[in-house]
């Protein structure tokens, strides 16, 4: 019924004899692959004369007798009606079975040795299908080879669904004894239309044969077979002069040579270029012919193709990796469509007449309207545009229509009010335009026109109190106001979602009125103009909304992944580390950061964590982690203070800032909130200006929460571990109690025997030496003891750790007055440390006392102590030039109760108690010793 | 004492080509000669017909092309090529057989005469063959068809496992184009060989579940190969499915004489298809656990995920077994010994290899394709000797750069492709590993795509099984040297990742 609406096709393109010559060797690639057992897919723009070499290879097969060949079209399959005929070919109705069924009742009414066997029930599914096919394979005598064409003519399911059949059935005979199969299919359609995965797994088991335009030898064959049916002579410069006109596309040499025919009438005419030109000018102001309109309709209803058509039409020929080709598939859309031409490694459009045609049928009206069913707003709103500017003021209403869908799709505020503006100054070219959206205070500028359109260059944001602008009166005026600024007058209406005196979102701003492109005309136009800007209104707020929403969407996506990385921490330590560790991987802008804490009394900040992150190269200090707010608070500071955030996006114009690293210049700041008190803040910094967002920051505030909990969590952890050691100090204690009274239970007995040495005249000097020595084991337990007690008052400060060393140093050397030179190398250091003052006091003098004790010989007795930096620890290495430790023990000498001393049990308990003071300050002790050489023990304690 | 044509006997005496027969097919006695060893066109099975002198006496040549017609066409011989030995002059009868088809390479008096005379016969005999078949059509490189006997290269320590181990279950995962079908139809025809079914019987069932969607299907597709001999279960089990389901495979193992293989190709569109309701996957859980049973099963992404969910009802059915890239060994034997034999040397063959295996990230479809590019290249400029700088041309061909994007369209999903593109346009050519996680979230983030860390993570490792990236020590690359270059010459990479984004975005807002 559509079909009648067009002049019938002529499409099908014969020569007089056989194929066109250059045709045949697309018919040499197919019987080559068919013979070799292969599949094919034949691909090509329409009217190529596909089906013409198709059936000439089904007919050379069925010749030379090595296969059962078939034909078949897919839309001759006993179908419904065509349906979907707008779309660039029609589609024909139909479902699964009868497609399949079909089909198959066409395969075996053409395979000759089937005939008297044939069916009469028909398989019903793809499935059943694929076994009929394969059970009358496998009774062939010969292989069979199985055509079809016109794949584009069937539902895309359907197609892709046959494809996987034909590989099936394909891979399953390829290596089975007896009749092979081929299937060579043949359309105009890309592959990556077909998106199911069937398509591409035919793809990989076929080969490709592009039929291409014909060449000028075919042309001549064409002419001559064509002009040979009309009975007409012409001119041996015809076919050259309609390839340079035509491209060689078939279609259009057929229907130009006709109109050529037909225009002669019954004169007894010759065909020439002159005559040919006469009959282009016909052709290209005629209705079209059906192949070129569905062509056409083929470009305006795929988006990427029309995008492509207008690049070329604008710009002739561009490289492939310029247009937009949405499949990475060859042959792709563009191949197949008729119009254009590849060419190395460009496209262009193929002749002049195509030219002609498309910019003919792509005129601005109609392209904004395809677009806008694509969705592609911009170019939408801009050919629209061009309409209205080429006096078609008829598509103003689609013209808003398409501004309201755009705003309605956009992901953010900033492009709706550019698609608002754009839909605008589109509309109303010869006006100017002025957008604001509103805040809490400003007025924002968010969209002008060119300085072309208009004197008012608005760039800074106007405060909402200062209501001497005109545009702020409007604010909250009627539903449209007038103002004159430098003798230009305005028109100013703000945007409002509902009725008057409803809360403005913004605010729109018309000059150069008083034109005929001007919505300022009547009364009645402004009225409208008006309502429309209500339903822009809207459709901005709910962008806004949306971006907002998709915001906080994505905040909270982000924070579920960075918390548990910062849950899983123990360790206070590792807490701020993974915090910033966390922060500086998902805030882009971030260059630096660090962790603050703000001691009040003292007036300092501390950086507690960020060695890594945060490279201070600036504070004038000696120990840099410190930072004084004497003078100034510090953004830090002032953020904990005021327990608020803080976004600097220049840091140099902030009173407050103190530099800490020179290259910073911008800053956010937010602060960590610890049981409800703020204490803490977490930085980030960056070396460029306006470097962070409020995305940025409202992610830092809600991982600076997270962080808090997690802060908690590891300082309840870190007492809990502390009350445990307590518990092993205390029964640590416990021992060492019973090993006083083990040793003062023998003084009696010593004493006794004393006595009896006495009374009997012995030598006492034995029992006195034993009586000595419970002495002097009695006092060192008891002292360690006291020790013990006294470090039971866990308390974790600031400690010079210089003066630490100094005092451990100066305690020993006294209780060991054997001289000793003890040597402490600080290299320049003098950190402060977080640490229990007694307990790594103790520790030190312990490991001193080892080093004392290690002393065999008078001489030369050294104890260096040196004290280093790693990226994470200081290092404290204690050594001395004794005796060594053997290699047999060494690993030994951290067990609790491990000794070398025979004499004495208790010694043991030192080392094993060292590393767990250490340990509980997250720090390591380890032990490297050579024996006769010495021993150094190494403490690490963080940074 | 058995007669053979005098260019056989030099092909017997001289290449060592093992011969059986004659039968006698037709009006011809025909041999059946084993060219395996020549890793070419020619396989272990080729008949060699033989037109005597009495017959070229006794018949014109258009009537011996009849009766050569008529006995390939009883016998099945179209599929293959086969040679044919005349007494007497040939050149008419290859005309006329040339037009019918090009399987025949035909050994006349003087072409057997010059074998006898050759240094290299076997030279004789490509050379009459290329008079109707290009330098590529005698190579054993296949791309669009699976390969099996003398054309299949490697993967032998996966083929010995099954046939070792005739009662283990196995799942064989690749990605698309990586050999599946052609190790599934080998071991098949390994199977088959190590262990022959009696007459009429059937051990090993190939299986392509491209279009089985229900479970009849599936079932039908199980029993269809082993009822053809003539059992008639599969009706019974039509009408009353529960009550014969539970016997099928004790039965099949019974009538076929032991356990059936059942060879399984396109797994991943059966377990897409696949729902819990299938009783037959129990049957033959059951099946298996009996050895009545066992299944070979090739598949990518799904096939994964069975690997790794433990719900899955086959989880635990499967040995996995991940196929890698080839071996530098088997990329030896596969691109030098034929190459060799068709009169290709290759200039420094051991930096030659190494150079294919660095820009095919051993992948065998892709070595395939190098390999018959460079073979028509040599063959249109007549060279005797391919260099490391003649692998250049493969780069320039159409065919290849179509193939490489349509390979990584068809083994990537949407994320995956978005990665690879916003890695493209960003111009990044390695990533450090540690980092990648990172890296590339930061750069799709200012390109507007979130995704998790875990999908990012699980791209990254599947763009790693897809062969986009290989692994190096320290960082990922792109596995094919020249497909970045490619990706940016051929189309708008932005353009593409925007598609892809878009996409992206909708499925989120769908999920």
């Amino acid at each position: 019924m559509i079909d009648s609406l067009f002049p019938p096709s002529d499409s099908n393109i014969t020569p007089r004899e056989g194929l066109f010559p250059d045709r045949e060797r697309y018919l040499s690639q197919i019987l080559r692959s068919v013979h070799q057992g292969n599949c094919v897919r034949v691909l090509g723009p329409r009217s190529r004369g596909k089906s013409q070499i198709l059936e000439t290879a089904v007919s050379q097969l069925i010749e030379g007798q090595t296969h059962h060949a078939i034909y078949q079209s897919l839309k001759d399959l006993p179908m419904e009606q065509a349906f979907f005929t707008n779309l660039y070919r029609d589609v024909h109705l139909v479902n699964e079975a009868d497609f399949f069924a079909g089909l198959f009742s066409r395969i075996q009414e053409k395979l000759e040795f089937r005939r008297r066997h044939a069916r009469q029930t028909f398989p019903q599914t793809a499935f059943a299908f694929q076994n009929e096919l394969l059970n009358l394979i496998r009774n062939s005598n010969r292989n069979i080879a199985i055509f079809i064409d016109d794949l584009e003519t069937a539902p895309p399911n359907l197609v892709a669904t046959l494809l996987g059949v034909l590989q099936s059935i394909f891979m399953t005979l390829v290596d089975e004894p007896g009749a092979h199969f081929q299937a060579v299919v043949c359309g105009s359609l890309s592959f990556s239309q077909l998106t199911l995965e069937n398509a591409s797994h035919f793809e990989a088991i076929s080969d490709l044969v592009y039929v291409a335009d014909l060449s000028l030898n075919d042309c001549e064959k064409l002419v001559e077979s064509i002009c040979y049916q009309a009975d007409v002579s012409y001119e041996s410069s015809t076919a050259p002069f309609l390839m340079t006109q035509t491209g060689g596309d078939a279609n259009l040499i057929t229907q130009i040579l006709n109109l050529s025919i037909r225009q002669m009438g019954n004169a007894d005419y010759t065909i020439t270029p002159a005559r040919l030109d006469e009959a282009i000018e016909a052709f290209l102001n005629e209705p079209l012919d059906k192949i070129t309109q569905e062509t056409i309709q083929q470009i305006q209803s795929d988006a990427n193709l029309l995008s492509c058509a207008l690049s070329l039409l604008e710009q002739g020929q561009m490289p492939n990796n310029q247009l937009p080709i949405p499949t990475n598939e060859t042959p792709n859309p563009l191949d197949l469509c008729s119009a254009f031409l590849r060419f190395e490694g460009s496209y262009l459009i193929k002749c002049d007449i195509w030219q002609q045609l498309l910019i003919k049928h792509l005129d601005p009206a109609q392209i904004g309207g395809w677009y806008a069913v694509a969705g592609y707003w911009q170019e939408s709103i801009s050919y629209l545009g061009q309409a209205v500017a080429d006096g078609k003021r008829q598509v103003l209403p689609e013209l808003f229509a398409v501004i309201i869908n755009a705003i309605h799709v956009s992901e953010e505020s900033k492009q709706a009010y550019k698609y608002l503006g754009d839909g605008l100054q589109a509309a109303y070219p010869k006006t100017s335009i002025q957008l604001y959206r509103r805040d809490d205070q400003y007025l924002l500028p968010l969209y002008h026109s060119k300085e072309e359109f208009t004197t008012l260059q608005v760039v800074d944001p106007i405060p909402l109190n200062d209501l001497s602008r005109s545009e702020i009166r409007a604010l909250d005026g009627p539903d449209y106001s007038l103002a004159t600024v430098e003798s230009e007058t305005y028109l100013l209406i703000p945007l409002r979602t509902g009725q008057a005196r409803s809360h403005p979102i913004g605010l729109v701003v018309l000059g150069g009125l008083f034109t005929i492109y001007s919505p300022y005309q009547h009364r009645k136009d402004v009225l409208r103009f008006v309502e429309f800007l209500k339903q822009a209104a809207r459709a901005l707020l709910r962008a806004e909304l949306l971006k907002k929403d998709k915001e906080q969407q994505e905040i909270l996506d982000r924070v579920a992944q960075i918390t548990p990385k910062i849950s899983e921490q123990l360790n206070l330590r590792a807490v701020y580390t993974a915090v910033l560790e966390q922060m500086m991987q998902y805030v882009p802008g971030a260059d630096y950061g660090c962790i603050v804490e703000m001691d009040k009394e003292r007036q300092i900040l501390r950086i507690v964590s960020g060695q890594n992150s945060y490279p201070i190269d600036q504070l004038q200090n000696d120990d840099l982690s410190l930072i004084s707010t004497q003078e100034r608070r510090g953004i830090a500071g002032r953020t904990i203070l005021e327990k608020r955030p803080y976004l600097i996006n220049n840091v140099y114009h902030d009173p407050d800032y103190i530099s800490a690293i020179s290259t910073t210049k911008s800053q956010i700041c937010v602060p960590i909130p610890i049981q409800n008190r703020v204490g803490a803040a977490l930085v980030l910094e960056s070396r460029a200006t306006n470097a962070f967002t409020m995305s940025d920051q409202s992610l830092m505030e809600m991982v600076a929460k997270h962080a808090g909990i997690a802060i908690e969590n590891a300082r309840q952890f870190q007492d809990a571990s502390n009350r445990q050691l307590r518990e092993r100090t205390a029964m640590m204690a416990t021992g060492l109690i019973h090993d006083i009274n083990s040793a003062v239970a023998t003084i009696p007995d010593l004493v006794d025997e004393l006595q009896d040495f006495i009374e009997q005249g012995h030598d006492i000097s034995k029992p006195l030496q034993d009586l000595e020595k419970s002495a002097m084991v009695t006092h060192r337990v008891s002292k360690r003891l006291r020790d013990f007690v006294v470090t039971g008052q866990h308390e974790i400060g600031w400690v010079e750790l210089k003066t630490l060393i100094q005092h451990a140093i100066e305690i020993s050397e006294n209780n060991h007055p054997t001289p000793v030179k003890t040597i402490l190398n600080m290299n320049g250091l003098n950190p402060q440390i977080q640490v229990d003052r007694l307990w790594i006091e103790l520790l030190l003098r312990n490991l001193l006392t080892n080093a004392y004790e290690s002393f065999e010989i008078e001489a030369d007795k050294l104890i260096t102590i040196d004290v280093g930096i790693d990226p994470s620890y200081y290092v404290i290495n204690v050594q001395d030039n004794g005796k060594g430790i053997p290699q047999d023990i060494i690993n030994d000498v951290f067990s609790l109760g491990f000794t070398t001393k025979n004499s004495n049990r208790m010694h043991g308990v030192g080392l094993f108690h060292c590393r767990m003071i250490a340990e509980v300050h997250d720090g390591e002790l380890t032990v490297d010793s050579q024996l006769g050489e010495g021993t150094k023990f190494t403490l690490k304690l963080p940074r | 004492m058995i007669e053979f044509p005098v260019g056989l006997h030099v092909l017997i005496t001289r290449e060592q080509i093992p011969v059986t027969g004659p039968m006698r097919v037709g009006q011809f006695n025909v041999f059946t000669a084993d060219f395996s060893a020549w890793r070419l066109f020619l396989d272990k099975q080729t008949p060699c017909i033989w037109i005597t002198a009495e017959h070229v006496i006794n018949y014109d040549s258009e009537e011996l092309v009849g009766m050569l017609h008529k006995t390939c066409l009883q016998e099945g011989w179209l599929n293959n090529p086969l040679l044919v030995f005349i007494d007497g002059r040939g050149h008419h009868i290859e005309a006329l057989l040339k037009k019918w088809t090009t399987q025949f390479i035909i050994l006349d008096g003087l072409a057997q005469a010059d074998l006898e005379k050759a240094d290299f016969p076997r030279q004789i005999i490509l050379k009459r063959a290329m008079r109707s078949r290009s330098l590529v059509e005698l190579s054993p490189y296949e791309i669009n068809k699976p390969v099996t006997g003398s054309a299949f290269f490697g993967r032998q320590e996966h083929i010995d496992d099954v046939v070792r181990n005739p009662n283990r279950s196995y799942l064989f995962v690749g990605i698309h184009r990586m050999g599946k079908t052609s190790l599934l139809k080998e071991m098949k025809r390994r199977l088959d060989k190590a262990d022959p079914p009696k007459r009429g019987r059937v051990r090993r069932v190939y299986i392509d579940c491209t279009v089985v969607t229900t479970q009849d299907d599936f079932l039908k597709m199980l029993m269809s190969q082993l009822e053809r001999t003539g059992f008639t279960l599969f009706g019974k089990v039509n009408t009353n499915p529960d009550q014969y389901m539970d016997e099928l495979f004790a039965h099949y193992y019974e009538v076929h004489g032991g356990t059936i293989t059942f060879l399984l190709d396109e797994f991943d569109r059966l377990l897409t298809h696949m729902r819990q309701d299938w009783n037959i996957v129990q049957k033959m859980q059951k099946a298996i656990a009996n050895q009545q049973i066992r299944l070979i099963a090739a598949g990518y992404r799904n096939a994964i995920e069975i690997t790794i969910n433990e719900q899955s009802p086959f989880s635990t059915v499967f040995t996995p077994v991940w196929l890698k890239p080839l071996s530098p060994l088997a990329i030896e034997q596969l691109v030098l010994i034929p190459f060799n034999q068709l009169g290709v040397a290759i200039e420094e063959p051991q930096a030659f290899i190494h150079k294919l295996q660095d820009e095919t990230a051993g992948m065998p479809n892709y070595i395939q394709h190098y390999c018959r590019i460079l073979l028509e290249y040599a063959e249109l400029m007549s060279l005797n000797s391919l260099s490391v700088a003649d692998i250049q041309k493969v780069h320039e061909d159409a065919r290849f750069r179509g193939f490489l994007l349509n390979s990584f369209m068809s083994n990537t999903d949407l994320i995956e492709q978005a990665i690879v593109y916003a890695l493209v346009i960003e111009k990044m050519d390695q990533i450090d590993r540690l980092a990648m996680t990172t890296l590339v979230d930061r750069i799709l983030t200012e390109r507007k795509l979130t995704l998790t860390k875990e999908q990012i993570n699980l791209a990254c490792q599947n763009l790693r099984l897809a062969g986009v990236f290989t692994q190096e020590e320290t960082h990922y690359k792109f596995a094919i040297d020249q497909f970045q270059k490619m990706l940016r010459q051929e189309r708008d990479v932005l353009f593409l990742f925007e598609r892809a984004r878009e996409a992206l975005q909708t499925e989120k807002i769908l999920a």
